[in-house]
């Protein structure tokens, strides 16, 4: 017993708990007595005024018989579909692209890097310019290469991936950073080695390069998912969940039920699914992509 | 090497660059047509097929921006809070981050693991009880509400904590030889020792914050908190198709982190390369 307390000296105790307090504080006040108080709340009924009325399951039974909330379970998945793999294949080309010794290398990786320091909601605003149709100059360049005009944000069929397209640009050069560094890491030693084995560059990125970056591809990939599973900002922007509700992501029936509608219980219980959602698919990416890996 | 050798890797290098400007173009092409539709007068903006360089130049789109909205009360708004909110979370984070790493005291893994756990609730789930909680303490439509819930980050207290692990500990041990007591040896060496790491946070974590939509759109409802991402969607919905004030105020918003980016490049590259993650 005497030992246990020794362990610890009084002064390191206190200045520890000094340490921490505003962080521990924060977190508990942001982070543990929400996630509690939303759980409790998705059993409950309340629009913010009135008292609170105990409902049982029935938000959750709401929920999976509202065909909005499934419309926008589909569109979110669909938009995940989309999102990570545009963002994760296009930064590692880009890394690829830039990991080189050509003399002006460090300008393009500079423009590259450049669409992240556009505040989301301004490169919402500029692409939705440029989706304009009628003056748009995308639809311009559609134009000069003989193709007909489309709709883009205005299409029910073209709205999500013009979405995808102006968070997937602003995320490019991001993710091509991350990619780069973990492609430096990589030991110069396996490419002479594999050379030495008759390896052509299109082998060795398979049997070298991928191996390698198979962590980084992991991170790159789960954040993304985490990412995609929680945008809003572009989508309240370009096209407020529409055309007729091609849109309309999980985020975006939260904002609305528990906003607009003040239906605080049901968009408790829609933001528990979206939690669920998030640590599933999160922890299956991670299972499945660390199989096999040598760390 | 021979001539189909060489006749080969300039073929390479060529279409490695002709590809290198092609991407270059779609990614800066957005800024510039931007800029470009910032100075059009409101009939060339959209005029068809679009002029990409404008006919005049036309400075009065900014000047009218600004005698009718308050960007720059929206632009103090916006440095106040990413700001406030930066430096408390570097202080904060760097404070937790060494004591869970230098520091012994009893319940630390189960402590740690605790603040871990946080990470993985997204803040889309917490939304709603969290401003219920803000309105109720008082801060709706206040600094304090768009600040506050921002500055405690799982994900920064880690990365601390990792790098004062890594922190040489001889240096705390020369000053705790000399007197210093902990709280002394983490303000006078720790902290100072660790700018660079700091800087780089900082960066990531204003960089993050200036760009905030959701949470502000909620909390605040006045036009004197406002922030620039909400003032500039506020001045989209305001100007209907008056794209070159609209595209004017998205120049404007662009400005300080463009200049943050020049000034502190290197520290962004630094910091997305130990974080790896934005908030």
């Amino acid at each position: 017993m005497n030992k246990l307390f020794k362990k610890y000296k009084k002064q390191e105790v206190l200045a520890a708990g000094f340490f921490l307090a505003p962080d521990v504080i924060g977190l508990l006040f942001i982070y543990v007595i929400p996630i509690i108080f939303v759980l409790y709340l998705s059993f409950h009924s309340w629009t913010g005024f009135d008292p609170i009325k105990f409902t049982g399951l029935n938000n959750y039974l709401t929920l999976f018989k509202d065909p909005l909330w499934l419309k926008s379970l589909r569109v979110t998945f669909l938009y995940v579909l989309l999102y990570v793999p545009i963002v994760t294949l296009g930064s590692l080309g880009l890394a690829v692209l830039v990991n080189n010794n050509l003399p002006e290398i460090k300008l393009f990786r500079t423009l590259y890097f450049l669409p992240i320091v556009m505040p989301l909601v301004v490169a919402a605003i500029v692409w939705e310019f440029i989706y304009t149709p009628s003056y748009g100059f995308l639809n311009y360049i559609f134009d000069i290469f003989g193709l007909s005009k489309h709709a883009f944000l205005g299409s029910q069929n073209e709205a999500l991936i013009s979405v995808v397209i102006v968070s997937a640009w602003r995320q490019l050069g991001y993710y091509m950073i991350i990619f780069l560094a973990g492609l430096k890491d990589i030991p110069e030693v396996y490419y002479d080695a594999s050379k030495v084995d008759g390896a052509n560059s299109f082998k060795q990125f398979i049997h070298v390069t991928l191996p390698m970056l198979k962590p980084v591809i992991t991170f790159v990939m789960v954040v993304n998912l985490i990412f995609a599973l929680q945008d809003f900002d572009a989508v309240y922007v370009l096209t407020r969940g529409g055309p007729n509700y091609a849109t309309y992501l999980q985020t975006y029936y939260i904002y609305e039920e528990g906003f607009k509608f003040l239906k605080m219980g049901l968009a408790s219980s829609a933001s528990i699914i979206l939690l669920i959602i998030i640590l599933t698919g999160s922890l299956a990416q991670l299972k499945i992509l660390r199989g096999g890996e040598y760390e | 090497m021979n001539r189909s050798a060489i006749k080969n890797l300039i073929f390479k290098k060529i279409i490695i660059r002709i590809l290198l400007i092609v991407i270059a173009i779609i990614m800066v092409f957005p800024f510039l047509w931007m800029v470009s539709g910032a100075f059009k007068p409101s009939d060339e903006v959209m005029e068809y097929p679009p002029k990409i360089i404008p006919s005049e130049i036309r400075y009065e789109n900014f000047t009218e921006l600004f005698k009718e909205v308050s960007f720059g009360r929206y632009m103090i708004n916006s440095f106040i809070v990413a700001g406030s909110v930066t430096i408390f979370s570097l202080l904060f984070h760097s404070m937790a981050g060494y004591a869970l790493a230098r520091l012994r005291f009893p319940g630390k893994r189960f402590l740690f693991i605790g603040i871990l756990s946080t990470m993985m609730i997204p803040f889309y789930s917490i939304v709603i009880p969290l401003f219920i909680i803000i309105k109720q303490i008082g801060w709706y439509d206040t600094y304090l509400g768009l600040i506050i819930p921002w500055i405690p980050h799982a994900f920064g207290i880690f990365l601390l904590r990792q790098y004062y692990i890594g922190f040489p500990k001889e240096l705390a041990d020369a000053a705790a030889i000399d007197g210093c007591s902990h709280i002394g040896v983490f303000f006078r060496i720790a902290l100072p020792l660790s700018k660079p790491i700091l800087a780089a946070l900082g960066v990531v974590f204003f960089i993050s914050n200036w760009d905030r939509f959701l949470w502000p759109l909620i909390i605040t409802s006045s036009a004197e908190m406002r922030v620039v991402p909400l003032g500039i969607v506020q001045l989209k919905g305001q100007y209907v198709a008056h794209w070159n004030l609209i595209l004017a105020g998205a120049t404007i918003a662009c400005i300080p982190t463009i200049i943050i980016f020049i000034l502190l490049q290197n520290f962004i590259v630094k910091g997305i390369k130990t974080t790896g993650i934005k908030q």
